[in-house]
């Protein structure tokens, strides 16, 4: 089966994914200046200043919250961070869609996303910079308010792998007395509290001996927490330990740690509805908010414009917009939202553009002029 | 003061999504009764039977209860005559088959006990919101013979009432209600609203008239 040769297009690949790409060196940011700007203080910010904070991150599906996640993890994409400030970590994770065991489950994917061994290597870095065990013990205690819980995590630094292995299963809550004894521990990572301090220790470790070295300047750790709206379906015994959990996880970090919250809603600026999903507790510990709310056709013109560029082969000398006309961009903002009975977004704009483009192609006119307003206007579409 | 008892008529999903919240840690068939005259019509009844082996276990003990309760299935005699000459001519155009039976026969119930002086008004409790927008919501437009409710407004009810019932109980009550799958939110959804966004409009509606509520009560 013939595909679109996007090269003949002037373009090196196909600008319209749909679903944000995971690979953040591949992505590109392209308008929506202002949010980008918002991001970029308050990286700038994070990274100079010890304080944790809380950033609400609001928009409409496909608004661009995920692939802003993706794109500032990359960290050449963050901006002049200065001499002497490591590069941040990023976590990103997305929001359990059941409530049951959430907290348990978001705890689970903070950690594997960080991984077992950066979690082991930064163990390791702490120990080392230590002369004694009491000394790097004292630590971590310090860290997770518990003489168990910093066993458990310097247990991780250990030469021997079967130790390490079962420091992590102690960590995800497996609770066998051999598992105890063997660890010399009297409790294992359970309750929501435990969590909330084996990540605050996890956090400070990470922020301190990341890949083993000590820092003089502290690592900035981003925790991006992805679908929140999910708490609506929450029931109210689940919900209320979900969001003490990251309310709490806040509180025993003050340092070092950037949490975004990301949430999927109609109407980005109704903070008080979002507040009743967040509930007030987290909301308060919110520093700063982001919106995307829907676009203007103007910034809708200059995303695509700016999204094309990014694409653009070297040397092309066609239109901005091309293959569209500007006559083809103006119709395809004015129509996207009743076309796609969806609010104009990044997503939309993107997939209605390549609705269009893939039209074209069969009906065979694509590579023979670009496509303008009367092609637009021909095109009967039906949505899936 | 008398300490009477609020009527309600209510349907089968509404008892559903009842028996899924509990007020002062009491399972739904201990405190339904506790706060309201529990009436239901026979074919809300039937149809519960039915299905009955999907039901919960505090689904199964509600309807043991009306099963057992005499006033609890309604006593009426012109349903069937009501539904025929009235409500299938006027209001409900579609032939009358088993489907929203249970919704046709509550308002004709609801119509003849409050014309035949049994009870001044009556409270429909229906979350079928399809079957509220096609007839049941323009009925009551035109004849005032009490009201229709869903679960959401019935807990609000609720909560103004009764003074044992605290304000965190209504809210817990309130989100347990709100985030079951089959709630109907589709009243508070707008143009290009997903689910999920009429879900938290609903919530933040529901939520903001019991805080209203619990000023009122505290003010009282």
């Amino acid at each position: 089966m013939n595909s679109i040769n996007w090269q003949k297009l002037g373009l090196k690949k196909n600008p319209f994914k749909i679903v944000p790409d995971k690979e953040g060196e591949k992505l590109v940011w392209a308008g929506f200046k202002e949010n980008k700007k918002k991001f970029e203080k308050i990286i700038t910010d994070s990274v100079s200043s010890n304080g944790s904070k809380v950033i609400l991150v609001v928009s409409r599906y496909g608004g661009g919250k995920t692939h802003s996640s993706y794109y500032f993890s990359n960290s050449e994409n963050i901006p002049n961070i200065s001499d002497g400030y490591p590069s941040p970590i990023s976590i990103i994770v997305t929001s359990p869609m059941k409530g049951n065991d959430a907290t348990g489950e978001l705890f689970k994917n903070i950690v594997e996303k960080i991984k077992w061994r950066n979690i082991e290597g930064s163990v390791r870095g702490l120990r080392q910079a230590y002369q004694t065990d009491a000394e790097s013990l004292n630590v971590l205690e310090s860290w997770t308010n518990s003489e168990d819980l910093a066993r458990l995590l310097w247990l991780m630094g250990d030469e021997n792998p079967d130790i390490v292995f079962l420091a992590q299963q102690a960590i995800f809550g497996q609770n066998t007395t051999s598992l105890k004894n063997t660890l010399r521990i009297r409790r294992v990572v359970s309750s929501d509290t435990d969590r909330d301090n084996a990540l605050s220790g996890i956090f400070m470790l990470l922020a301190n001996y990341a890949d083993g070295k000590a820092f003089d300047t502290k690592r900035r750790i981003f925790l991006w927490i992805d679908e929140l709206e999910s708490l609506i379906y929450y029931t109210a015994k689940e919900y209320r330990p979900f969001t003490q959990f990251l309310r709490q996880l806040y509180d025993v970090t003050p340092n070092y740690l950037t949490m975004f919250l990301s949430f999927s809603f109609s109407d980005p600026s109704d903070f008080q509805n979002i507040e009743i999903v967040l509930g007030q507790a987290l909301m308060d510990r919110t520093s700063t908010s982001i919106i995307f709310d829907e676009a203007t056709i103007e910034q809708g013109k200059e995303y695509l414009s700016e999204l094309l560029s990014k694409y653009r082969n070297d040397g092309f000398e066609g239109g901005k917009y091309s293959p569209f006309t500007e006559d083809a961009i103006d119709l395809l903002l004015e129509r996207a939202s009743a076309i796609l009975e969806k609010p104009i977004t990044p997503r939309t704009i993107g997939k209605l553009s390549l609705n269009i483009i893939s039209e074209a192609f069969n009906q065979g006119v694509l590579y023979e002029k670009q496509i303008d307003a009367k092609f637009i206007d021909s095109i009967k579409f039906i949505e899936d | 003061m008398a300490s009477r008892k609020l009527e309600i008529l209510i349907d089968a999903n509404s008892l559903s999504h009842l028996s899924r919240i509990e007020i002062n840690r009491q399972k739904t068939d201990k405190w339904l009764w506790k706060y309201l005259q529990v009436m239901t019509c026979k074919s809300v009844r039937d149809e519960f039977f039915t299905k009955v082996n999907e039901r919960t276990s505090t689904e199964r003990s509600i309807w043991k209860k009306i099963d057992k309760t005499k006033s609890s299935v309604i006593s009426v005699k012109r349903i069937i005559a009501l539904e025929k000459k009235w409500l299938s001519q006027d209001y409900y155009k579609k032939s009358l088959k088993k489907k929203d039976e249970g919704e046709r026969h509550l308002i004709c119930a609801a119509v003849e006990v409050v014309k035949d002086k049994i009870f001044s008004q009556m409270v429909i409790v229906s979350d079928d919101f399809t079957a509220r927008n096609y007839f049941m919501d323009k009925v009551l437009e035109d004849i005032q013979f009490g009201q229709i409710w869903n679960t959401p407004d019935l807990l609000s009810y609720l909560f103004l009432i009764h003074d044992d019932i605290s304000y965190e109980n209504a809210e817990n009550a309130m989100i347990d209600l709100i985030a079951i799958e089959s709630m109907s939110w589709r009243k508070f959804k707008d143009k290009y609203d997903t689910q999920q966004d009429a879900m938290i409009k609903m919530r933040g509606y529901y939520i903001k008239k019991l805080q209203k509520i619990n000023s009122l009560k505290q003010k009282y």
